[in-house]
């Protein structure tokens, strides 16, 4: 997919959150701190910031980079798509 | 004559401030506040007069998080995945009685093709339940008095429970629904969206509202909560502050 060549992933909602600085604390907390992966500690840190509500939403170029891409200096980084196959892998949660 | 004409200049951009400013201030029946744009849809409820309140006195919450969820999984059905974990999680505490199972869904990893705009892969990952607490039929809101657990193939994955222990302290006397309507207005809510909503509240409700996880809360006090739908549907719950 196009907009995620170097930046592999995006990591967001699906629908309206409410503002809470708690969800960058628990992020890294689970990143840094624990050296899980990007979609694990987003996953983690949606569950723990937000209410039932709130639904979240994370967004890879490709399978390798959805399951084990860590952040840099964390872990294992998958390489990034050439050529682009046009496909991405996406998952929604309740949180 | 050139007076008679400054006046009636004069009139006329009042009219037409006015009639701007109504205008913004009500689209339809939408009403502008610090959170967005917002419709009352529903009656206002007839108040309870008191509530109780509630102290903390203990907390039984708990995170069990696993480093493999995401992988794929031949799941058991959403109806055996209710069975199974109120079996599987009496080692984490378990599921109290108070807490009702509102959300069972399996999350699947989508692969999805931009040029053919068609989904090419569904790939089963976990079961997800939530359940919600109740304080004497009333629902609590928030991050808090909520169970969430994600259920591989007979394992549990993720035992995530926000549970404090409650003692009652009292009634309390609170403001009326009216009341709490004019405070959603203001923009005085407890969780505050993360940028300005067009909302149309649906329900209104008394209830509690729950911190999230190693959040400290002394106190179960009574909240006003604001069932409402965004422009795109999506449910949105806003809860303001009861106490008189």
């Amino acid at each position: 997919m196009n907009g995620l060549y170097y930046s592999h992933m995006i990591l967001g909602y699906k629908t309206t959150t409410i503002a809470d600085p708690k969800i960058a604390d628990y992020f890294f907390a689970y990143a840094l701190g624990d050296d899980e992966t990007v979609v694990n500690s987003w996953y983690y840190a949606t569950k723990a910031t937000y209410s039932s509500d709130i639904q979240a939403r994370v967004m890879a170029d490709t399978l390798d980079q959805f399951y084990n891409d860590h952040l840099h200096g964390e872990g294992y980084v998958a390489p990034s798509e050439n050529p682009d196959d046009d496909t991405f892998y996406y998952a929604t949660w309740t949180c | 004559m050139r007076a008679l004409l400054k006046a009636l200049l004069l009139a006329s951009l009042a009219i037409i401030i006015v009639g701007v400013a109504q205008l913004m201030q009500e689209e339809g029946s939408f009403i502008l506040s610090p959170i967005g744009q917002i419709k009352l849809n529903t009656e206002l409820p007839e108040e309870p007069a008191k509530l109780p309140v509630y102290k903390v006195v203990g907390d039984e919450s708990r995170f069990v998080r696993s480093s493999n969820l995401w992988q794929p999984r031949d799941l058991p059905s959403e109806a055996e995945a209710i069975k199974l974990a109120s079996k599987l999680t009496d080692k984490y505490g378990g599921i109290p009685e108070d807490a009702k199972l509102v959300h069972v869904e399996t999350i699947y990893l989508i692969g999805y093709n931009l040029s053919t705009k068609k989904e090419e892969e569904r790939i089963p990952m976990f079961l997800s339940l939530i359940y919600k607490r109740e304080i004497d039929r009333l629902p609590v809101v928030g991050p808090g008095g909520e169970i969430n657990i994600d259920l591989g193939n007979n394992e549990v994955l993720t035992f995530l429970k926000i549970w404090r222990k409650l003692e009652y302290v009292g009634d309390v006397k609170i403001i009326s629904a009216e009341e709490a309507f004019e405070k959603l207005k203001r923009g005085e809510v407890i969780n505050k969206p993360m940028s300005p909503l067009k909302l149309e509240i649906v329900q209104i409700k008394p209830g509690y509202y729950a911190k999230g996880l190693g959040e400290h809360q002394k106190y179960y006090k009574p909240v006003w909560i604001f069932y409402c739908k965004d422009e795109f549907g999506n449910n949105v719950t806003l809860a303001v502050g009861a106490v008189s």
